[in-house]
């Protein structure tokens, strides 16, 4: 395969981690700004327990997304008390405090002869596990779609679920979630708690694609663009956010005529969706029709 | 089944509820009336925990309950229904109904991600019945935001009955519908009362509230003026004025 395409293609799959991640706080109704915050500590934790500590990737990278998620619920326990915009930016404040401790985050050990380790703002270099294992682009790329499978057919199992419904029911109306006997800020922070996980998932898989990460990565622009996939692709299916992601990356980047301008671009689409269609292009009442159609049709197959 | 022992909020300034005193007996249909503005849906609000009680006490069935949190008074056996319209617009007609059942106490945490398959089966299958019961059955894969306001009313019933509440808390369940529908509503509320469940009725239909309640209270500017039988409590004449001004109560 193509390396170009390859490495689109694990991009594309990396992101969509974070989108998902943004995508789960947007069915209970919350606009994070933050989701890059755990994107970070799991692509710091994961390249730490592999470089530094020797442990095999995937040990490493369940404790990234282990500590993602930890960051996440720690978080949420206060922030999910305040409400909508107030929420966002506890989310953004969080998230640049977290870019900014990196920034300063020291902690280097000798390995055959040579620091190993983040470095503040020289970021945090040689993070090989993946290359040392002789494990391909393609083969990792591989990697990237069995986890991002695993966890789509996590979502699909969710959105058949109570639970997710009951997140749904957060969404569009926490009050009347309440009224059914059900505490929403409980749950709302199991979201947060799951959305950490799969931002970290995200971040320690690209952390060892990459054997580099520093902290101005991790910048709000990353948190912007993982809740504008959502809203692009619309909040009826994870599927959703998934389409986002392909829009911005796989179309937007692929076509050259308009490279310079991918965000100008990017920008207007979202505006331009956010006024036709508010709840993205896959929303709920789409969803919700081509369910149906599908049905009717297997139904006719029978 | 209910009882309120000066119960009292206010807005500010604004006195909602004054000193209200209340005991709604099982298994009765009881109606709340008044004019707008004088603390009917505000006694719904602190009975359920949306707001807390200024002053005051409530008792469910024994226990206090004064000041829990809404899940924690749900989750006791209470149900609503809103005045103004509150559905999962979003989601089906059956997602609403189903939505009830997520928090049942019997429900445990473990099913709202793996039912077991018999359990889920009786649970959608009350939800069926319920649609059917609130003639709702035939829009049942319908986005409820698209429904018709009368069928609005009539889902908000059947997400309540889902929880098959010890007590129904009714928000002007009829409001908006014509005398056709409104007595095909009181019919039903009479049918989901008749297994000795509790019911309180808020409605600004006196036709209706009359042939349904066995008892009425009246309030104004969130105190208490009258309560009794429907004829006693219409004909009072602090209730008159109450509705029809001074002159009116005078006449």
């Amino acid at each position: 395969m193509d390396p170009y395409l390859v490495s689109v293609l694990s991009n594309i799959g990396m992101i969509s981690f974070i989108a998902l991640s943004a995508y789960l706080l947007l069915l209970t109704g919350e606009i994070s700004f933050g989701q890059q915050a755990y994107f970070a500590i799991s692509a710091y934790g994961s390249g730490i327990a592999t470089a530094m500590w020797g442990w095999p990737f995937w040990a490493g990278l369940l404790w990234g997304a282990t500590l993602a998620g930890l960051a996440a619920t720690l978080v949420a326990i206060p922030t999910l008390r305040l409400r909508g915009l107030y929420f966002s930016i506890a989310t953004l404040a969080f998230a640049e405090m977290v870019r900014l401790v990196f920034e300063i985050f020291t902690y280097q050990v000798e390995i055959d002869g040579e620091l190993v380790g983040p470095d503040g703002s020289d970021g945090f270099r040689d993070i090989r596990y993946i290359y040392d294992s002789n494990v391909t682009a393609f083969e990792y790329m591989l990697v990237i779609y069995g986890l991002l499978a695993l966890v789509l057919i996590g979502f699909f199992v969710l959105e058949r679920a109570r639970l997710g419904s009951v997140f749904r029911m957060i969404g569009e109306d926490p009050m009347l979630t309440e009224m059914q006997g059900l505490n929403a800020t409980a749950y709302k922070v199991l979201a947060a708690a799951m959305a950490g996980v799969i931002a970290g998932i995200g971040g320690g898989l690209y952390a060892h694609l990459t054997t580099y990460v520093e902290p101005k990565i991790f910048n709000v622009m990353l948190g912007v663009h993982s809740l504008a996939y959502g809203l692009i692709g619309g909040l009826g299916t994870a599927l959703g956010p998934l389409l986002g992601v392909g829009i911005d990356i796989g179309f937007l980047e692929s076509i050259r005529a308009i490279s310079g301008y991918r965000m100008i671009v990017f920008g207007g689409l979202v505006a331009v969706l956010l006024i036709i269609r508010p709840r993205g292009i896959l929303d709920e009442a789409t969803v919700h029709w081509l369910r149906r159609r599908w049905r009717r049709w297997i139904h006719a197959q029978d | 089944m209910l009882r309120t022992e000066a119960l009292s909020r206010a807005f500010g300034g604004l006195q909602a509820l004054a000193e209200l005193s209340l005991e709604v007996a099982p298994g009765e249909i009881f109606g709340l009336i008044g004019p707008n503005g004088s603390g009917k849906t505000t006694l719904f609000n602190v009975v359920t925990g949306v707001y807390p009680a200024s002053a005051g006490r409530v008792w469910l069935g024994g226990e206090e309950i004064t000041n829990l949190k809404p899940a924690q008074v749900i989750r006791r056996g209470v149900a609503r229904t809103f005045q103004n319209l509150r559905i999962f617009q979003r989601m089906t007609v059956f997602e609403n109904v189903w939505a009830a059942q997520h928090g049942l106490p019997t429900l445990r945490p473990r099913e709202l991600v793996l039912p077991d398959r018999a359990a889920e089966a009786e649970r959608r299958a009350e939800v069926r019945r319920l649609l059917e019961a609130t003639g709702l059955a035939d829009r049942a894969e319908m986005l409820a935001g698209g429904l018709p306001l009368p069928d609005q009313r009539r889902l908000e019933l059947a997400r309540a009955l889902a929880r098959d509440p010890a007590l129904l808390l009714l928000d002007e369940p009829a409001g908006g519908m014509t005398p056709r529908e409104t007595e095909a509503m009181a019919a039903l509320i009479r049918e989901v009362a008749a297994p000795g469940r509790t019911c309180m009725v808020i409605e600004h239909k006196m036709d209706m509230i009359s042939a349904l309640c066995g008892r009425l209270c009246v309030l104004n500017f969130g105190r208490k003026i009258a309560e009794g039988a429907p004829d006693a409590v219409l004909s009072h004449p602090d209730v008159l004025e109450a509705y029809l001004g001074h002159e009116a109560g005078d006449a």
